[in-house]
């Protein structure tokens, strides 16, 4: 009778702490799924925007430099001006160009949609989805684009207007990217991601921006 | 065995059972534990490498811009050693091209235990060696290779294309450009376009440019200013202002005394601009230096091709030789008068100097020849380029600028400033900063 009643109190620990162990270890996966699904968002985001601006063309790349000699003018980096942070902040879109995709006027993105999803252009087309909506849902993406750091290169001439406003310039771009998401069965598993990611090709701002290509560097 | 006992030992096998069953459980849970610990551990090495490919691509740049090193990549005096510049890439002074010259690759490993990088600039030879210990030493190595372009396009003066491999191990497959990556190590390679540029943008059509008059007292003298170059504009002395008659001789391209002047230029006198709201303003003396250089001073100043002299009250001629002599290729910032005090040229026709000089040149030993580009900046509150504070003769072939006058009584017999079409176009084309073209920066790997 003793054996039984110590039986029955081991059994019933036993699966006490079973229990617990399945609730726990199902509990630690959908944390590591959040905390994965995050950092792989953010890395991937982060490796694309790093790449707005650059030009996988040597071609076109030389015309953008201007050396002594030179018969033509020099050329605006056409794909670096493309960097819009667009509706509340949490859209994002910019342009490379890696050779040969044939993808050289498609624009590239990320966003989030009202259903918590975020989702990238990462090619030519359409969006889709970046993080899994079957696993959690994003509750907040935004990006702030930090204030640039600016190199005024100064020309001969003044603006139209008197003074130094429309000088072309140097810009480097930094943006901060925080992403906020929750796991859809475990609503109580809340984690945020915050990156920051300097544009490494930065924008060369021309005097003429609305017809950069007619090679208006300085106010004529 | 009784009843009773047989009993028990059921319950010892239920409750082993159980047991059995939790540590399963426990087991599982550990596995995805160590999923997460791999995860981990490859993002790291992944961060890694691409870390090592970045400073890779940095310290390239730095390397171009600085002067002789050795073997292991540190700054030397020793004067059989090169610079980093001229050990991998050929700049032909003529059209600036450039050609990688180098068999092997630039390379430094770090080593995790001792936390210090060890590099190699051997352009022939053997590779450093990967540190001894167990901790993890993330590599980078850089090829220089000509850009790929295709006809009827040709590669143009001053490029060079870079490809940076960072590896999480010194590995020579690894870190080679076109190699493959290991099992269970990082790989990354990162490309861009470097341009030897950040030189004077505009160079000087004559001998003696200056804001400001050029011995404007009568009488004065000591100084000759010749434009003998045939092809050029045979303009000797540019001012601003007006010219003297204190002159030793002017000469133009024809050789005709006193034809060669273009005086009362206002082309030369930029005013200032106020800043207004967030645009910035700019000084006069500033628009005068960006209309050569492109740039204000105090950018220019900081760009890692340009070498700053700090010396006080004057730089001596054997420090600025000195400095010369280490840093091939790179314009001079001279913080202090140029003090021309001991014999030897400082520069010669095939290793010209920029120099920008922020306060007066002063020849106190004679026979001296500086050959260069000169742009003096006297500082306040002086106005000018005193050449009477030169008490013995000297040239200065190539061209000078002066933010200001000229003025004084030079030395018998006299200054020479001569127009030198060759310096200056030696000049162009090898002096300067490396810097990475906006737009060339990448992360995947070109043909």
């Amino acid at each position: 009778m003793v054996g039984i009643t110590i039986g029955l109190i081991v059994v019933a620990a036993a699966s006490l702490l079973f229990s617990g162990q399945i609730v726990e270890s199902r509990r630690l996966i959908a944390e590591a799924q959040v905390q994965q699904d995050l950092r792989v968002s953010a890395d991937i985001i982060a490796r694309e925007l790093r790449r707005g601006g650059a030009i996988g063309e040597y071609e076109n790349l030389q015309k953008m430099v201007w050396s002594l000699g030179s018969a033509t003018d020099p050329q605006p980096n056409f794909l670096s001006n493309n960097l819009t942070v667009a509706g509340s902040g949490d859209e994002v879109t910019f342009n490379y160009y890696p050779e040969g995709s044939g993808s050289l006027i498609a624009a590239r993105g990320v966003r989030l949609t009202a259903a918590g999803v975020i989702e990238t252009r990462l090619v030519a087309g359409g969006w889709q989805d970046l993080t899994d909506p079957a696993t959690m849902e994003v509750t907040a993406f935004t990006v702030n684009r930090v204030a640039d750091s600016v190199a005024v290169v100064p020309c001969p001439k003044e603006c139209s207007g008197g003074g130094t406003a429309c000088w072309p310039s140097v810009n480097q771009r930094t943006l901060e990217i925080r992403i906020t998401a929750r796991h859809r069965a475990f609503p109580e598993i809340v984690r945020t991601h915050v990156s920051r990611v300097r544009l490494r090709n930065d924008h060369f701002r021309f005097f003429n921006v609305i017809s950069p290509f007619s090679g208006e560097v300085c106010p004529p | 065995m009784n009843s009773r006992q047989q009993r028990g030992a059921a319950t010892l096998v239920v409750v082993m059972v159980l047991f059995f069953i939790i540590s399963m459980v426990a087991a599982y849970t550990s596995r995805n534990m160590i999923f997460e610990q791999r995860t981990g551990a490859n993002l790291y090495r992944a961060t890694q490498s691409f870390e090592a490919a970045e400073a890779g691509m940095n310290w390239a740049v730095m390397m171009l811009n600085s002067g002789r090193i050795d073997d292991q990549c540190r700054p030397s005096v020793v004067i059989t050693d090169n610079s980093f510049r001229d050990r991998y890439l050929a700049i032909d002074p003529g059209t600036g091209l450039i050609t990688p010259t180098a068999a092997l690759a630039p390379t430094c490993v770090f080593d995790g235990g001792a936390g210090t990088w060890t590099c190699s600039c051997v352009a022939a030879g053997t590779p450093p060696t990967a540190p001894a210990g167990t901790a993890v030493s993330p590599a980078f190595r850089i090829r220089f290779s000509a850009p790929v372009v295709a006809p009827p396009a040709s590669v143009e003066p001053g490029v060079v294309r870079v490809d940076v491999v960072g590896c999480t191990r010194l590995d020579a497959a690894c870190l080679d450009v076109t190699g493959v990556s290991l099992s269970n190590e990082g790989r990354t390679v990162l490309g861009g376009v470097f341009m030897l540029s950040g030189r004077a943008t505009a160079y000087p059509q004559a001998a003696l440019t200056a804001r400001g008059n050029v011995l404007a007292a009568p009488g004065t003298g000591g100084l000759s200013v010749i434009n003998a170059v045939s092809a050029g504009s045979g303009v000797a002395v540019h001012t601003s202002g007006t010219v003297g008659t204190g002159l030793v001789a002017i000469t133009g391209a024809g050789g005709a005394p006193g034809a060669a002047e273009l005086s009362g230029d206002t082309g030369l006198l930029l005013p200032a601009i106020a800043a207004s709201g967030a645009a910035s303003g700019i000084t006069a003396a500033e628009r005068f230096f960006a209309a050569m250089f492109m740039l204000t001073p105090q950018r220019w100043n900081q760009m890692p091709g340009v070498l700053p002299v700090n010396c006080g009250i004057g730089c001596n001629a054997v420090d600025v030789r000195a400095a010369i002599a280490n840093n091939p290729g790179r314009p001079l910032w001279l913080n202090g008068n140029l003090l021309v005090n001991s014999a030897g040229d400082i520069g010669d026709a095939a290793t010209p100097v920029m120099m920008v000089v922020n306060g007066d040149v002063v020849f106190t030993t004679a026979g001296v020849t500086v050959h260069g580009l000169l742009m003096i900046r006297p500082v306040a509150p002086a106005v000018s380029w005193n050449i009477g504070a030169s008490t013995a003769s000297g040239t200065i072939r190539g061209a000078v600028v002066v933010d200001g006058a000229v003025t004084g009584t030079g030395p018998v017999p006299s200054l020479v400033v001569q127009y030198d079409d060759g310096v200056l176009g030696r000049l162009r084309t090898t002096s300067g900063t490396f810097f990475r073209v906006p737009g060339s920066w990448r992360d995947w790997v070109m043909p």
